[in-house]
């Protein structure tokens, strides 16, 4: 196998680059309409135009995805070999050899990613106008300014051609992610949860820029460490100063070194930030960049393996993986859209995004895929175990969000790159839909999310219903939609992935491992996602009877569940009967909507200006004197969760596996130029490649037959019976096997410990110096000043004192009478006259 | 018969510069300083002729005089005029008067 990757090698050239000059144009629309309602956003809302807030976000959004929409046609009509887009805008800074530019690139994988992030994010703006219109916290303009400035930033991160946009992307996306979790921050819990997801993912974004400094000194050569064996392939010229000043993009070119890689094509070689550049001197052999890098080591660990393990702890934060997942389920604090958008389609899968864009750089280190693989696969198996005991629909999600994010770093962690990315693809379809639904389900129950307050909604709610639905048989993996094709050969390539290793040390039992978590965590994904469903959507609904039933048995419902996510913070997890019914209403009645024509004691129905539809649909003036029961959602939501329905079943042809078509996935074709890595797996006979798949299948039925079993009517007292038994594990499940708590005693607690130690070193020991210095500078200050007083004051004054005295002794001579002077001249040439005398 | 020789002018001009020295220094009246020193160029007058007549030969020595008695008259010219410029401003011609410069 390693003669092929070498073969592969020597045939990549350097990317071919095609200038464009609109690629702005993508980030642009969204951070103009960022900061248009952030200008004026507050004042059309307070003037009765709320309508231009959400007109100018999706103008933004729609229009950015149009250019991308146009971008993917320009590239799709160029040679394979040639797509890559590229549009700079400027130097940002040049630095010795370093230059880095603000430009824009595109190849297949970041135009993949751009066009997610503009199509899904248009379709949750389109959303979010009608679940955000009657919002509590009266700042429309507020939460599209930052859903506006999330999308710039994500596309910075996708669409920058070097690290150091890329990390400023990656940072924005988390400045926005706290922003809009904590959007309600009246609510302590929910600005908590947003401070929360900011900090833990410094953590992470630590990790990445060691991870970047570390890959930028290894590329360094002149500066590796001294008395490494093998860089005789790479020295720098010796004429080259690695630090030699260039004041701009010239100069910076012509002191860096350049490799002829044959037809007369020059390869920069050394430190650089640029995507293209590394790629290009990393993949091409002829440079000796991939040697030269492969064995180099610091304090004796392969400097590949931590430079692809720090920067995984940067996708760890990121992508809410073992152990920095933490912040992803009380990310849910923020609205619902947010949670669709954001921590589940897009700023979550950038950890993924990272290590496939830098996939030449994993396959050359086995040790950092086998860490990626490996925690992928806890992640993966962990955080759905978490999931299979939520009353939370939100938090069933986030913890499904966070193991399918564990399958797509299976996927980029084996080897399988395309996978990972088309994991990434399909999982933005599904979860953007099922969160959707979820939001759609919270908004037709009045801000209930305790699915124990749900049920029968399928008569209430049918195109949610069935929206929800197919993205569940999505994700649980059965062929007729998306989640299928991508989990299938993550998990299948993992089974027969050759190329893993841990401490340098091939284990080749790793990849069967990472099969056999990965098969449970689907066939909890299935139990789960169906276990939401059924709670949801059969049986009667529980929402307007007494609720109590079930918190009687759970003792720990109030802790446990702290229902951060509720949108209107009514904290309904309390057991009180009626407690709902009058509170929601009464809330409900506050928030009137402009220019509505009011829709009764139901009061709730108007969520957006054209909702008309939806609502004479289902036949409310029955329910009317009740007011609590739930209702379908207006058509801009109904018609997005059916975009993204039918999304998730026609992405499932980018990814038909090769078994069945005999040609690669289309999306595996089109990724082929961005993913150059080659990574070796076993070759298996086809017909254990068809029991893999039904495997997969059967994983997804058990799930399903279980969950049926157990809550299809909401009346099975089996879950109860295996909550008793087995109460003390299912409490440990519950409560999320305590890691926040742990979290609490390991970090957060020695924290404000080491804080307290620091303050009370401060008041003491520090201020006690700067006390003593103090007091010490003016005593010798005193000194001084008495010596400048007395000893130099004294002289200047002495002398100024005798010629003041000499000056008025000496007056009296001068009378003024020309007489006494004649007595003087006389009396001197008298004295003149005798002396000569005398000394004669 | 005493034969008058070179001493006894010598001895003259002396008398006249010491009186008019004496003049000079004591005299309050400004007139009567100018006369003072009318006197001192007159002794040296007589000095310069007689050193011509006993010791050099020649006219330089008288016309030496010449001069000096031209000079005479003129300082004498321009030292009435300050004493009259005196007088305007102190109403005085007290040497003693005009002292403002002391300070």
């Amino acid at each position: 196998m390693h003669e092929a990757m070498h073969e592969a090698a020597h045939a990549l050239g350097p990317l071919a680059v095609h200038h464009v000059g609109y690629l702005w144009l993508i980030p642009f629309f969204p951070l103009a309409g960022s900061f248009i309602n952030l200008t004026l956003g507050w004042r059309w809302e307070r003037s009765g135009m709320k309508r231009n807030v959400h007109v100018v976000a999706v103008g933004a959004m729609l229009l950015s995805l149009a250019v991308a929409v146009y971008a993917f046609f320009q590239m799709r009509a160029l040679d394979p070999e040639h797509r890559f887009l590229q549009d700079t805008l400027w130097n940002a800074f040049t630095s010795g050899r370093l230059s880095v530019d603000f430009g824009f690139a595109l190849d297949p994988l970041s135009m993949m990613m751009v066009l997610i992030i503009t199509f899904i994010g248009s379709l949750i703006h389109v959303f979010s106008i009608g679940y955000m219109w009657d919002d509590e916290a009266k700042a429309y303009w507020r939460f599209f300014m930052w859903l506006n400035l999330f999308v710039f930033s994500m596309l910075l991160l996708v669409m920058g051609d070097n690290f150091a946009l890329m990390f400023f992307g990656w940072e924005g996306v988390g400045l926005c992610s706290y922003g809009l979790i904590a959007y309600y921050y009246t609510d302590r819990e929910k600005a908590a949860a947003g401070m929360k997801a900011f900090v833990v993912n410094r953590f992470g974004d630590f990790g990445f820029v060691i991870g970047l400094l570390l890959l930028f000194w290894g590329l360094g050569g002149a500066w590796a460490l001294p008395g490494d064996g093998g860089r005789a392939r790479y020295e720098p010229t010796p004429g080259v100063n690695a630090t030699a000043p260039a004041a701009n993009m010239d100069e910076a070119l012509a002191v860096t070194p350049t490799v002829e890689v044959g037809h007369g094509q020059l390869v920069k070689i050394g430190p650089t930030l640029n995507f293209r550049e590394l790629r290009d001197q990393v993949v091409i052999e002829k440079t000796g960049i991939a040697e030269h890098l492969k064995n180099q080591k610091v304090w004796g660990v392969a400097l590949l393996a931590l430079v692809g393990i720090f920067m995984f702890v940067g996708a760890m934060g990121k992508s809410a993986q073992l152990p920095l997942y933490v912040w992803l389920p009380d990310a849910m604090a923020g609205p619902t859209p947010v949670s669709a958008l954001i921590h589940a389609a897009t700023m979550v899968t950038a950890g993924v995004y990272m290590v496939a864009r830098l996939n030449f750089i994993y396959a050359l280190s086995p040790s950092a895929m086998g860490w990626v693989a490996l925690i992928g696969a806890l992640t993966a198996i962990f955080a759905a175990s978490i999931g299979f005991f939520q009353y939370d629909i939100k938090k069933v999600l986030a913890y499904s969000t966070v193991s399918q994010l564990g399958f797509m770093f299976i996927g980029v962690g084996v080897g399988v790159y395309w996978a990972g990315a088309y994991h990434l693809l399909t999982h933005a379809f599904f979860k953007a839909c099922l969160f959707l639904g979820s939001g759609s389900v919270i908004l037709g129950c009045h801000h209930e999310q305790d699915m124990r307050k749900m049920g029968g909604l399928k008569e209430y709610m049918p195109i949610t219903r069935w929206t929800y639905l197919i993205a569940c048989v999505a994700i649980a993996g059965f062929p007729i939609a998306n989640g299928f094709y991508s989990k299938d050969e993550i998990l299948w390539k993992a089974f027969t992935s050759q190329h893993l290793a841990l401490f340098g040390v091939p284990t080749p039992w790793l990849g069967p491992a990472i099969y056999l978590a990965g098969i449970i965590a689907a066939t909890g994904t299935s139990f789960y996602m169906f276990r939401s469903y059924f709670m949801t959507f059969t049986g009667k609904y529980r929402g307007g009877e007494g609720h109590q039933h079930e918190h009687g048995e759970d003792p720990h419902a109030s802790v446990a569940a702290p229902h951060h996510a509720d949108p209107h913070g009514h904290h309904d997890a309390h057991p009180e009967p009626n407690h709902v019914t009058g509170h929601v209403h009464e809330a409900h009645g506050k928030v009137l909507h402009l220019g509505h024509d009011a829709h009764g004691d139901h009061g709730h129905d108007a969520h957006a200006a054209n909702d008309n539809a939806a609502h004479g649909d289902h036949g409310h003036g029955a329910h009317g004197g009740h007011g609590h029961t739930p209702h379908e959602s207006p058509w801009t939501i109904t018609l997005v969760l059916s975009t993204l329905a039918v999304g998730s079943i026609l992405t499932c042809f980018l990814g038909l596996p090769a078994l069945w078509t005999g040609a690669p996935p289309a999306l595996e074709h089109w990724l082929e130029p961005t993913l150059p890595a080659e990574v070796s797996f076993a070759h298996a006979p086809h017909w254990m490649e068809w029991l893999f798949q039904g495997l997969g299948v059967a994983a997804g039925a058990v799930g399903l037959v279980f969950a049926w079993a157990l809550y299809k009517d909401g009346r099975s007292t089996v879950p109860a019976r295996i909550k008793e038994r087995f109460l003390s594990a299912w409490t440990v499940v519950y409560n999320k096997y305590y890691v926040d708590e742990l979290y609490d005693r390991i970090v957060i607690q020695p924290s404000l410990a080491w804080g307290r130690l620091m303050s009370w070193l401060d008041g003491h020991l520090i201020d006690w110096l700067v006390n003593f210095a103090g007091t010490a500078t003016r005593f010798f200050a005193n000194i001084d000043g008495a010596i400048d007083k007395y000893v130099v004051d004294g002289a200047v004054n002495l002398l100024a004192n005798a010629t003041i005295e000499g000056g008025r002794s000496m007056r009296r001579i001068q009378t003024g009478r020309i007489q006494t002077y004649l007595y003087g001249a006389l009396a001197g040439g008298l004295a003149v006259i005798l002396l000569n005398f005398l000394i004669h | 018969m005493v034969h008058v020789g070179l001493p006894h002018f010598l001895v003259l001009g002396a008398l006249l510069f010491s009186a008019g020295l004496l003049t000079v220094a004591t005299r309050r009246n400004a007139v009567g300083v100018l006369m003072g020193v009318e006197l001192i160029l007159n002794g040296a007058n007589v000095n310069f002729v007689a050193f011509n007549h006993y010791v050099t030969g020649g006219v330089s020595g008288q016309v030496f005089a010449l001069f000096v008695i031209v000079l005479a008259a003129a300082e004498a010219a321009v030292g009435l005029a300050i004493v009259l410029a005196i007088f305007h401003t102190f109403r005085s011609i007290d040497v003693r008067a005009a002292d403002t410069m002391r300070e």
